[in-house]
């Protein structure tokens, strides 16, 4: 991927893109999403919001069924191989072959990838203290995980799709990875797209955050921004109609700013604006 | 080459394993009869006579040859199950475990990656038949000393190279079995059942090309072992007759017909003769190769197409 193109064309690109499954299912409609590059993009939203789906349209394994999306400007239903040199993707469940070694999967890897640096992963799974040797049906959960983001990472692809890869690891492993995504953002101007859950994790790594409730988009935003641009207001102090939702533990309404630096209530935690937009993707009241 | 060859090998490993020990105790098994039956081959003409009179010496080689025939018999389901199984678990597992989204999303090419399967798995399918089939050549030669292999439609599909090319076509149904359903159990039933079917209609498909000639005359021994497809009334011009025609000569009047037709025509027996084999077994080749090649282009067609989960 050259400079010029990363100047002109998003890392990842989403348009007008709706999936339906059979019997009514509707997993995203008329999405629309620009991840850039030199980001890390926290990807949010609830159960069946439609997150995995849109990441697997990325990777070229959903099929939208209508709107395009595009990897580095590539289209990866109409050249699959040149998008899929560009990104690495790592599934909610770590894809693993159960039988073979870990160090055989660095082999697999190098026989798939050549960029993939099998000394660089050896490195970081010698780091998590994972032994070369062990099949990988004998490794823990996260143990497994460690090995899948390692071979994610060591990839050296320019984009990297995690699909929630933090929930199997502890709190140690979660924040060494996150530094080494940081590092690896900062330095080589890669984009990630990192699917989460654990606030924390998002407010420590990610510059930007895309909020999907049902299917919709609700928030695509800076991280700073997101802040600055929600209130919380207690007893209905607020107009509800820019509200977004009532937080959980009637904790208040999160209210939306019309502009930049207004204030109606007090500022809220991302947490609670994370909360918030939890809660409206649940319910249509506030949408 | 080497990191895909331990991927098959540790995915299948039970299976491989255990299709070697079988093929290589078949193999072994037949070898050994090769050199027994060899030792004290009968004459000519016993094989005509039986083990009686001057020929009541060569009763142990008849009763070992009769064993050494059931073990080329028993090798009738190899392909199928080598191929089936094999074929069959290849994609699907990876499929149903959900593992097949690492090389998908790391390999620029998931047809390269499909080949590179394919190519390793296959070839251990036709090595292991390859074994199989080259020693049931040679024992087959042992079992009819008079008669050459390559000169016998006897065990055809039992020995040679169409034992290996069905199992080749086995393993190629399987395979786009499991690709296109994606769960390991349902594909080996597929597969089997798809392997069987072409099994059980390629090789009558590649007699019937044959055209049909006179093995031999009633009564007559048959020198080589062929196919026979009828009986027919051949006239002394040659030309061959079926029965309702033969009937048809007998002069009005006639007291006994059949006395009459026996009298004037040759009652013959008409098929393939066993001087075929090779063209037969090279037309089953094709066929069923033609099926693995067809079997390979829809798989590729699915495997550019479908959710690696």
């Amino acid at each position: 991927m050259g400079s010029s193109l990363e100047s002109t064309t998003p890392a990842l690109e989403a348009v007008g893109v709706s999936k339906s499954y059979g019997r009514g299912v509707q997993a995203l409609t008329n999405v629309d999403a620009r991840i850039e590059w030199g980001r890390i993009t926290a990807l949010v939203g609830p159960n069946a919001a439609g997150k995995s789906t849109l990441i697997k349209t990325w990777v070229g394994f959903e099929r939208p069924s209508a709107g395009r999306v595009f990897v580095g400007g590539i289209d990866p239903w109409a050249e699959r191989g040149r998008a899929l040199r560009l990104l690495a993707y790592l599934p909610q469940s770590p894809a693993l072959f159960p039988e073979m070694s870990v160090e055989e999967h660095l082999n697999l890897a190098v026989h798939l990838r050549s960029a993939f640096s099998k000394s660089d992963a050896a490195g970081r799974l010698k780091q998590a203290a994972i032994p070369m040797g062990a099949r990988v049906r004998d490794l823990s959960g996260g143990q497994r995980a460690q090995v899948a983001l390692a071979v994610a990472v060591c990839s050296h692809a320019r984009v990297l799709l995690l699909d929630e890869p933090l929930a199997s690891l502890d709190p140690l492993a979660r924040r060494e990875f996150l530094d080494v995504l940081k590092e690896a953002v900062q330095t080589s101007g890669i984009a990630a797209l990192l699917s989460s859950h654990v606030v924390s994790d998002i407010e420590y790594a990610a510059d930007w955050l895309i909020v999907l409730g049902v299917g919709r988009k609700l928030l695509d935003m800076g991280l700073s921004e997101t802040v600055a641009r929600h209130h919380v207001v207690v007893n209905g102090d607020g107009d509800e109609r820019d509200a977004v939702a009532r937080l959980p533990g009637n904790a208040g309404l999160l209210v939306r700013s019309a502009k930049e630096g207004e204030s109606i209530g007090r500022r809220p935690t991302l947490e609670e604006v994370v909360m918030g937009y939890l809660a409206s993707g649940r319910t249509e009241v506030y949408s | 080459m080497f990191a895909m060859s331990r991927l098959t090998w540790r995915s299948a490993a039970f299976e491989i394993a255990a299709f070697s020990l079988l093929s290589g105790l078949l193999t072994v098994a037949m070898i050994a009869f090769t050199i027994w039956l060899r030792q004290s081959p009968p004459s000519t003409a016993c094989f005509v006579s039986g083990p009686v009179g001057d020929c009541s010496s060569a009763r142990s080689f008849f009763d070992l040859s009769a064993t050494a025939s059931k073990v080329i018999q028993s090798v009738g389901l190899l392909p199928i199950a080598i191929g089936g199984v094999l074929g069959s678990q290849l994609f699907s597992k990876d499929i149903e475990r959900g593992s097949m989204q690492l090389p998908w999303s790391l390999s620029p090419s998931r047809s390269r990656w499909f080949f590179e399967r394919l190519l390793i798995s296959g070839s251990i399918v036709a090595a292991l038949l390859t074994a199989v089939a080259i020693a049931a050549t040679a024992l087959e030669a042992a079992i009819h000393p008079n008669v050459g292999p390559g000169d016998s439609l006897m065990d055809l599909g039992l020995r040679g190279p169409s034992l290996v090319a069905l199992g080749i076509a086995a393993f190629s149904l399987a395979a786009v079995c499991g690709l296109m359903l994606g769960r390991s159990f349902p594909a080996l039933l597929a597969g089997v059942a798809a392997a069987a079917i072409v099994g059980v209609i390629s090789q009558p498909l590649a007699v019937v090309t044959q055209p049909s000639e006179v093995i031999s005359q009633m009564g007559r021994p048959q020198v080589s072992f062929a196919i026979v497809r009828d009986d027919m009334y051949q006239m002394r011009d040659g030309k061959l007759l079926t029965l309702n025609e033969a009937t048809a000569l007998v002069p009005p009047g006639t007291e006994d017909p059949p006395t009459w037709i026996g009298a004037n025509l040759k009652e013959v027996a008409v098929g393939v003769p066993g001087q075929r084999y090779l063209v037969v077994e090279a037309v089953w080749c094709a066929i069923l190769l033609a099926v693995s090649a067809s079997s390979i282009l829809v798989g590729l067609v699915v495997v550019r197409r479908r959710r690696p989960y």
